[in-house]
Protein backbone atom coordinates (compact mmCIF):
# COMPACT_ATOMS: atom_id res chain seq x y z
CA UNK A 1 0.00 0.00 0.00
CA UNK A 2 1.39 3.26 -1.28
CA UNK A 3 1.02 6.11 1.15
CA UNK A 4 -1.09 9.25 -0.70
CA UNK A 5 1.45 12.50 -1.60
CA UNK A 6 0.96 14.76 1.89
CA UNK A 7 3.34 17.03 3.33
CA UNK A 8 3.34 14.71 5.98
CA UNK A 9 3.99 11.82 4.48
CA UNK A 10 6.38 13.43 2.85
CA UNK A 11 8.49 14.31 5.37
CA UNK A 12 8.29 10.76 7.10
CA UNK A 13 9.52 9.39 4.11
CA UNK A 14 12.12 12.20 3.85
CA UNK A 15 13.20 10.79 7.72
CA UNK A 16 13.36 7.43 6.77
CA UNK A 17 15.29 7.90 3.62
CA UNK A 18 18.00 10.26 5.54
CA UNK A 19 18.51 7.13 8.51
CA UNK A 20 18.47 4.85 6.18
CA UNK A 21 21.37 6.55 4.20
CA UNK A 22 23.17 8.40 6.75
CA UNK A 23 23.13 5.61 9.54
CA UNK A 24 26.69 4.71 9.27
CA UNK A 25 27.68 8.44 9.07
CA UNK A 26 26.09 8.97 12.00
CA UNK A 27 26.99 6.32 14.22
CA UNK A 28 31.11 6.98 13.30
CA UNK A 29 30.18 10.58 13.96
CA UNK A 30 28.79 9.54 17.69
CA UNK A 31 32.06 7.13 18.10
CA UNK A 32 34.48 10.15 17.22
CA UNK A 33 32.34 12.38 19.84
CA UNK A 34 32.78 10.08 22.16
CA UNK A 35 36.47 9.86 21.55
CA UNK A 36 37.26 13.38 22.03
CA UNK A 37 34.96 13.79 24.96
CA UNK A 38 36.42 11.07 26.70
CA UNK A 39 40.16 11.75 27.84
CA UNK A 40 41.53 7.94 28.18
CA UNK A 41 40.19 7.02 25.18
CA UNK A 42 42.00 9.99 23.24
CA UNK A 43 45.14 9.47 25.50
CA UNK A 44 45.25 5.49 24.35
CA UNK A 45 44.57 6.97 20.36
CA UNK A 46 46.73 10.05 20.28
CA UNK A 47 49.53 9.15 23.07
CA UNK A 48 51.33 6.35 20.88
CA UNK A 49 51.15 9.34 17.90
CA UNK A 50 53.04 12.07 19.94
CA UNK A 51 55.57 9.34 21.29
CA UNK A 52 56.09 8.30 17.64
CA UNK A 53 56.80 12.05 16.55
CA UNK A 54 59.19 12.78 20.16
CA UNK A 55 61.39 9.97 19.41
CA UNK A 56 61.37 10.92 15.55
CA UNK A 57 62.32 14.89 16.59
CA UNK A 58 64.61 13.26 19.05
CA UNK A 59 66.77 11.70 16.48
CA UNK A 60 66.63 14.08 13.85
CA UNK A 61 66.37 17.50 15.96
CA UNK A 62 70.22 18.12 14.66
CA UNK A 63 69.23 17.80 11.06
CA UNK A 64 66.14 19.66 10.59
CA UNK A 65 66.94 22.69 13.78
CA UNK A 66 70.63 22.73 14.54
CA UNK A 67 70.40 25.90 12.05
CA UNK A 68 68.10 27.38 13.35
CA UNK A 69 69.06 27.30 17.25
CA UNK A 70 72.90 28.15 15.75
CA UNK A 71 71.19 30.81 14.15
CA UNK A 72 69.45 32.11 17.27
CA UNK A 73 72.54 31.18 19.40
CA UNK A 74 75.15 33.43 17.32
CA UNK A 75 72.65 36.50 17.15
CA UNK A 76 71.94 36.33 21.39
CA UNK A 77 75.89 36.14 21.77
CA UNK A 78 76.26 39.17 19.84
CA UNK A 79 73.67 41.03 20.95
CA UNK A 80 74.78 40.31 24.50
CA UNK A 81 78.40 39.63 24.66
CA UNK A 82 79.47 42.25 27.17
CA UNK A 83 76.86 40.58 29.38
CA UNK A 84 78.64 37.25 28.36
CA UNK A 85 82.08 38.52 28.90
CA UNK A 86 81.09 39.89 32.28
CA UNK A 87 79.87 36.71 33.55
CA UNK A 88 83.00 34.66 31.67
CA UNK A 89 85.57 37.03 32.86
CA UNK A 90 85.19 36.51 36.86
CA UNK A 91 85.30 32.48 36.59
CA UNK A 92 88.24 32.44 34.30
CA UNK A 93 89.72 34.68 37.34
CA UNK A 94 88.83 31.78 39.82
CA UNK A 95 90.36 29.04 37.42
CA UNK A 96 93.64 30.72 37.05
CA UNK A 97 93.86 31.59 40.74
CA UNK A 98 93.21 28.29 41.91
CA UNK A 99 96.04 26.53 39.17
CA UNK A 100 98.32 29.36 40.65
CA UNK A 101 97.58 28.59 44.23
CA UNK A 102 97.45 25.12 44.03
CA UNK A 103 101.56 25.78 42.07
CA UNK A 104 102.71 27.80 44.79
CA UNK A 105 101.47 25.11 47.47
CA UNK A 106 103.59 22.90 45.80
CA UNK A 107 106.25 25.23 45.38
CA UNK A 108 106.23 26.00 49.14
CA UNK A 109 105.99 22.13 49.83
CA UNK A 110 109.22 21.61 47.64
CA UNK A 111 111.03 24.39 49.48
CA UNK A 112 109.82 23.66 52.72
CA UNK A 113 111.43 19.88 52.00
CA UNK A 114 114.88 21.26 51.03
CA UNK A 115 114.87 23.13 54.01
CA UNK A 116 113.95 20.34 56.28
CA UNK A 117 116.76 18.63 54.96
CA UNK A 118 119.53 21.52 55.28
CA UNK A 119 121.71 20.93 57.64
CA UNK A 120 120.98 24.57 58.46
CA UNK A 121 117.24 24.42 58.93
CA UNK A 122 117.70 24.54 63.12
CA UNK A 123 118.00 28.37 62.19
CA UNK A 124 114.62 28.59 60.57
CA UNK A 125 113.08 26.50 63.32
CA UNK A 126 114.10 28.25 66.03
CA UNK A 127 112.97 32.31 64.59
CA UNK A 128 109.12 31.33 65.13
CA UNK A 129 107.43 33.98 63.88
CA UNK A 130 108.76 36.43 61.57
CA UNK A 131 108.44 40.47 62.26
CA UNK A 132 106.53 40.99 59.48
CA UNK A 133 103.76 38.62 60.49
CA UNK A 134 103.86 39.93 64.38
CA UNK A 135 103.65 43.29 62.85
CA UNK A 136 100.35 42.41 61.02
CA UNK A 137 99.09 40.86 64.23
CA UNK A 138 99.39 44.06 66.17
CA UNK A 139 97.71 45.97 62.91
CA UNK A 140 94.79 44.07 61.52
CA UNK A 141 93.43 45.36 58.09
CA UNK A 142 90.03 46.65 57.51
CA UNK A 143 88.31 46.89 54.55
CA UNK A 144 87.01 50.43 55.09
CA UNK A 145 85.53 51.42 51.56
CA UNK A 146 84.79 49.27 48.08
CA UNK A 147 83.59 50.59 44.80
CA UNK A 148 82.64 49.10 41.39
CA UNK A 149 83.68 51.54 38.78
CA UNK A 150 82.85 51.45 34.88
CA UNK A 151 86.21 51.26 33.07
CA UNK A 152 85.88 53.45 30.61
CA UNK A 153 83.71 56.26 32.28
CA UNK A 154 84.94 56.33 35.56
CA UNK A 155 80.79 56.28 36.54
CA UNK A 156 80.67 54.72 39.80
CA UNK A 157 78.08 51.79 39.32
CA UNK A 158 77.77 51.19 43.18
CA UNK A 159 79.62 51.16 46.62
CA UNK A 160 79.62 50.98 50.59
CA UNK A 161 81.37 52.24 53.15
CA UNK A 162 81.82 51.87 56.93
CA UNK A 163 82.13 55.39 57.33
CA UNK A 164 81.30 58.72 55.44
CA UNK A 165 83.94 59.55 53.12
CA UNK A 166 84.24 62.25 50.36
CA UNK A 167 82.27 62.48 47.34
CA UNK A 168 82.05 58.74 45.97
CA UNK A 169 81.47 59.99 42.32
CA UNK A 170 84.56 62.18 42.85
CA UNK A 171 86.58 59.37 44.10
CA UNK A 172 85.62 57.00 41.44
CA UNK A 173 86.29 59.25 38.42
CA UNK A 174 89.92 60.36 39.61
CA UNK A 175 90.92 56.52 40.37
CA UNK A 176 89.67 56.23 36.94
CA UNK A 177 91.82 59.33 35.50
CA UNK A 178 94.95 57.43 37.56
CA UNK A 179 94.20 54.44 36.18
CA UNK A 180 94.09 55.86 32.57
CA UNK A 181 96.99 58.04 33.78
CA UNK A 182 99.18 54.61 34.70
CA UNK A 183 98.41 53.14 31.41
CA UNK A 184 99.05 56.21 28.96
CA UNK A 185 102.03 57.28 31.01
CA UNK A 186 104.02 53.68 30.72
CA UNK A 187 102.73 52.80 27.50
CA UNK A 188 101.30 49.14 28.43
CA UNK A 189 98.12 48.73 27.11
CA UNK A 190 98.46 44.95 28.36
CA UNK A 191 99.40 45.71 32.51
CA UNK A 192 96.20 47.30 34.61
CA UNK A 193 96.80 49.56 37.93
CA UNK A 194 96.76 47.00 40.97
CA UNK A 195 96.86 49.01 43.27
CA UNK A 196 98.02 52.52 45.46
CA UNK A 197 99.57 52.81 48.49
CA UNK A 198 100.27 55.08 50.86
CA UNK A 199 101.31 54.72 54.35
CA UNK A 200 98.98 51.99 56.19
CA UNK A 201 96.78 52.40 53.54
CA UNK A 202 95.85 50.86 50.60
CA UNK A 203 93.39 51.09 47.78
CA UNK A 204 93.40 47.13 45.73
CA UNK A 205 92.05 47.07 42.61
CA UNK A 206 90.89 44.27 41.15
CA UNK A 207 89.98 44.61 37.03
CA UNK A 208 87.53 42.83 34.86
CA UNK A 209 86.30 43.18 31.14
CA UNK A 210 84.32 46.38 31.62
CA UNK A 211 84.67 47.85 35.22
CA UNK A 212 86.85 47.06 37.63
CA UNK A 213 86.42 46.71 41.98
CA UNK A 214 88.47 49.24 43.82
CA UNK A 215 88.69 48.22 48.36
CA UNK A 216 90.02 51.18 50.05
CA UNK A 217 91.80 49.39 52.68
CA UNK A 218 93.25 50.51 56.12
CA UNK A 219 96.44 48.35 58.39
CA UNK A 220 98.42 46.25 56.93
CA UNK A 221 97.59 43.50 54.71
CA UNK A 222 99.37 39.75 54.64
CA UNK A 223 99.65 37.76 51.18
CA UNK A 224 96.93 35.67 52.86
CA UNK A 225 95.05 38.39 53.25
CA UNK A 226 94.91 39.48 49.89
CA UNK A 227 94.58 36.39 48.52
CA UNK A 228 91.24 35.97 50.39
CA UNK A 229 90.01 38.82 49.38
CA UNK A 230 91.03 38.75 45.77
CA UNK A 231 89.10 35.18 46.10
CA UNK A 232 86.08 36.97 47.55
CA UNK A 233 86.40 40.09 44.52
CA UNK A 234 86.07 37.26 41.94
CA UNK A 235 83.29 34.80 43.89
CA UNK A 236 81.03 38.76 44.30
CA UNK A 237 81.60 39.35 40.50
CA UNK A 238 80.87 35.74 39.38
CA UNK A 239 77.38 36.00 41.55
CA UNK A 240 76.28 39.48 41.46
CA UNK A 241 77.91 41.41 38.27
CA UNK A 242 77.68 39.23 35.39
CA UNK A 243 74.84 41.30 33.69
CA UNK A 244 75.52 43.74 30.87
CA UNK A 245 76.60 46.70 33.23
CA UNK A 246 76.04 49.63 30.52
CA UNK A 247 72.44 50.29 31.05
CA UNK A 248 71.39 48.54 34.24
CA UNK A 249 67.84 48.67 35.57
CA UNK A 250 67.81 51.39 38.75
CA UNK A 251 66.81 48.57 41.15
CA UNK A 252 70.26 47.07 40.14
CA UNK A 253 71.77 49.78 41.92
CA UNK A 254 70.02 49.85 44.99
CA UNK A 255 70.45 45.50 45.28
CA UNK A 256 74.50 46.21 44.38
CA UNK A 257 75.16 48.60 47.40
CA UNK A 258 73.83 46.35 49.96
CA UNK A 259 75.70 43.19 48.60
CA UNK A 260 78.88 45.37 48.15
CA UNK A 261 77.64 46.02 52.11
CA UNK A 262 77.31 41.93 53.08
CA UNK A 263 80.44 40.86 51.55
CA UNK A 264 83.04 43.48 51.88
CA UNK A 265 81.84 45.71 54.62
CA UNK A 266 80.20 43.93 57.41
CA UNK A 267 82.57 40.90 57.76
CA UNK A 268 84.96 43.37 59.06
CA UNK A 269 83.18 45.08 61.53
CA UNK A 270 82.07 41.70 63.32
CA UNK A 271 85.65 41.75 63.67
CA UNK A 272 87.06 42.47 67.57
CA UNK A 273 88.86 46.21 66.97
CA UNK B 1 69.34 59.01 39.33
CA UNK B 2 71.74 59.42 36.23
CA UNK B 3 75.24 60.01 36.00
CA UNK B 4 77.27 61.11 32.83
CA UNK B 5 80.40 61.53 32.11
CA UNK B 6 81.09 65.46 30.53
CA UNK B 7 85.02 65.81 29.75
CA UNK B 8 85.94 69.56 29.27
CA UNK B 9 88.56 69.63 26.72
CA UNK B 10 90.84 72.51 24.28
CA UNK B 11 93.88 74.05 24.18
CA UNK B 12 96.12 75.18 27.08
CA UNK B 13 94.78 78.27 29.33
CA UNK B 14 91.13 78.83 27.75
CA UNK B 15 89.49 78.66 30.80
CA UNK B 16 88.76 75.27 31.34
CA UNK B 17 89.27 74.90 35.07
CA UNK B 18 87.39 78.61 35.26
CA UNK B 19 84.30 77.20 33.36
CA UNK B 20 84.29 73.86 35.71
CA UNK B 21 84.61 76.22 39.06
CA UNK B 22 82.27 78.53 38.23
CA UNK B 23 79.67 75.38 37.37
CA UNK B 24 80.65 73.48 39.80
CA UNK B 25 81.02 76.33 42.92
CA UNK B 26 80.59 79.33 41.57
CA UNK B 27 84.15 80.78 42.20
CA UNK B 28 86.66 82.17 40.09
CA UNK B 29 90.42 82.53 40.53
CA UNK B 30 92.21 85.31 38.40
CA UNK B 31 95.34 83.35 39.16
CA UNK B 32 95.91 81.10 36.26
CA UNK B 33 96.59 77.18 37.38
CA UNK B 34 98.00 74.73 35.08
CA UNK B 35 95.57 71.17 35.49
CA UNK B 36 97.92 68.72 35.69
CA UNK B 37 96.50 65.51 34.19
CA UNK B 38 93.06 65.60 35.38
CA UNK B 39 90.16 66.70 37.93
CA UNK B 40 86.78 65.12 38.16
CA UNK B 41 84.33 66.66 39.88
CA UNK B 42 80.42 66.44 39.60
CA UNK B 43 77.00 68.24 40.31
CA UNK B 44 73.51 67.68 40.24
CA UNK B 45 70.78 69.00 38.26
CA UNK B 46 66.97 68.52 38.04
CA UNK B 47 65.74 68.53 34.62
CA UNK B 48 62.16 68.11 34.25
CA UNK B 49 61.83 66.73 37.53
CA UNK B 50 64.85 63.98 36.85
CA UNK B 51 67.86 64.43 38.27
CA UNK B 52 70.60 63.94 36.40
CA UNK B 53 74.61 64.03 37.76
CA UNK B 54 77.17 65.58 35.27
CA UNK B 55 80.71 64.20 36.22
CA UNK B 56 83.44 66.91 34.71
CA UNK B 57 86.56 65.96 33.59
CA UNK B 58 88.28 68.65 33.24
CA UNK B 59 91.51 67.95 30.77
CA UNK B 60 95.09 69.60 31.10
CA UNK B 61 95.25 71.80 27.61
CA UNK B 62 96.97 70.76 25.15
CA UNK B 63 97.79 72.17 21.66
CA UNK B 64 96.36 69.35 19.85
CA UNK B 65 93.46 66.87 21.11
CA UNK B 66 95.69 63.95 19.57
CA UNK B 67 97.72 64.92 22.47
CA UNK B 68 95.21 64.17 25.32
CA UNK B 69 95.28 60.39 26.51
CA UNK B 70 92.91 58.57 24.49
CA UNK B 71 91.30 56.82 27.56
CA UNK B 72 90.12 60.38 29.34
CA UNK B 73 87.56 60.75 26.46
CA UNK B 74 86.32 57.04 26.75
CA UNK B 75 82.49 56.77 28.26
CA UNK B 76 81.95 60.19 28.02
CA UNK B 77 78.45 61.59 26.81
CA UNK B 78 79.49 64.61 25.95
CA UNK B 79 82.33 67.14 25.48
CA UNK B 80 83.09 70.57 25.63
CA UNK B 81 85.39 71.84 23.35
CA UNK B 82 87.00 75.29 24.94
CA UNK B 83 88.59 78.38 23.30
CA UNK B 84 89.97 81.74 24.22
CA UNK B 85 88.05 84.31 22.02
CA UNK B 86 91.31 86.70 22.62
CA UNK B 87 93.73 84.21 21.27
CA UNK B 88 93.14 83.00 17.70
CA UNK B 89 95.57 80.06 18.21
CA UNK B 90 93.68 78.41 20.57
CA UNK B 91 90.89 77.84 17.76
CA UNK B 92 92.97 77.46 14.85
CA UNK B 93 93.08 73.55 14.77
CA UNK B 94 88.98 74.01 15.74
CA UNK B 95 88.03 71.88 12.65
CA UNK B 96 90.64 69.06 13.43
CA UNK B 97 90.34 68.62 16.75
CA UNK B 98 86.33 68.26 16.57
CA UNK B 99 87.16 65.75 14.07
CA UNK B 100 89.66 63.81 16.60
CA UNK B 101 87.08 63.87 19.43
CA UNK B 102 84.25 62.43 16.60
CA UNK B 103 86.37 59.95 15.79
CA UNK B 104 87.43 58.62 19.33
CA UNK B 105 83.51 58.83 20.32
CA UNK B 106 81.44 58.69 17.38
CA UNK B 107 77.84 60.10 18.03
CA UNK B 108 79.21 61.84 21.02
CA UNK B 109 77.33 65.36 22.21
CA UNK B 110 79.78 67.84 21.78
CA UNK B 111 79.48 71.70 22.44
CA UNK B 112 81.97 74.26 20.96
CA UNK B 113 82.71 76.96 23.49
CA UNK B 114 83.94 80.59 22.77
CA UNK B 115 85.22 81.67 26.24
CA UNK B 116 86.57 85.27 27.59
CA UNK B 117 83.67 86.84 25.97
CA UNK B 118 84.12 89.54 28.33
CA UNK B 119 87.75 90.35 27.30
CA UNK B 120 87.05 90.81 23.03
CA UNK B 121 84.52 93.99 21.67
CA UNK B 122 81.54 92.50 19.90
CA UNK B 123 82.76 92.82 16.26
CA UNK B 124 85.54 90.84 16.79
CA UNK B 125 82.82 88.05 18.51
CA UNK B 126 80.76 88.88 15.32
CA UNK B 127 84.13 88.27 13.01
CA UNK B 128 85.31 84.87 15.20
CA UNK B 129 81.45 83.61 15.23
CA UNK B 130 81.40 83.61 11.26
CA UNK B 131 84.94 81.34 11.46
CA UNK B 132 84.00 78.90 14.19
CA UNK B 133 80.40 78.93 14.72
CA UNK B 134 79.91 78.24 18.45
CA UNK B 135 77.44 76.71 20.64
CA UNK B 136 77.58 79.87 22.69
CA UNK B 137 79.73 82.38 24.05
CA UNK B 138 81.07 82.19 27.62
CA UNK B 139 82.38 84.53 29.99
CA UNK B 140 83.96 82.48 33.06
CA UNK B 141 84.27 85.41 34.94
CA UNK B 142 81.27 86.73 34.77
CA UNK B 143 79.54 83.66 34.55
CA UNK B 144 77.80 84.87 31.44
CA UNK B 145 76.13 81.50 29.74
CA UNK B 146 78.05 79.05 31.69
CA UNK B 147 74.69 77.82 33.75
CA UNK B 148 73.15 77.95 30.32
CA UNK B 149 75.74 75.75 28.58
CA UNK B 150 75.67 73.41 31.32
CA UNK B 151 71.82 73.13 31.40
CA UNK B 152 71.36 72.68 27.88
CA UNK B 153 74.05 69.55 28.09
CA UNK B 154 71.98 67.79 30.77
CA UNK B 155 68.48 68.41 29.25
CA UNK B 156 69.77 66.67 25.85
CA UNK B 157 71.58 63.81 27.80
CA UNK B 158 68.30 64.08 30.26
CA UNK B 159 65.79 63.82 27.16
CA UNK B 160 65.97 59.23 26.16
CA UNK B 161 64.80 59.55 30.30
CA UNK B 162 61.95 61.49 30.22
CA UNK B 163 60.35 59.57 27.43
CA UNK B 164 59.83 56.90 29.80
CA UNK B 165 57.78 58.92 32.30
Amino acid sequence: MTMPPTPDNERILLDKLREALLHEDRQALADIKRILEQRDELAQRIDPIIEAHLEHLKEHFPDNYLRVVQQIVDKRMRQKQDELINIIYPRLGILIRKYIANEFRLLRERIDQQIQRSPLSFLWRSRGKSSDQILLDLTPSIVEEVYVISHESGLLLGSASSAQTADKDMIAGMLTAIKSFAGDAFNRADEELRGIQYGGYEIMVHNFYNYYIALAIAGAISEQERDDLAQKILTFAAKELNYDLQEPEPAFYAHLQTQLRVYFIEPFQQLPQ
Amino acid sequence: MISKKVVITGHFGVGKTSLFNRFISNTFNEKYLTTIGVRVDKRTLVIDNVEISLVLWDLAGEVSQEKVPRSYFLGASAVIYVFDLSRPATFSRLDDDIQYIETVLPGVLIRKVANKKDLVPDETLKYIHGLTHPHVFTSARTGENVAELFDGIARVLVAPHTLDL
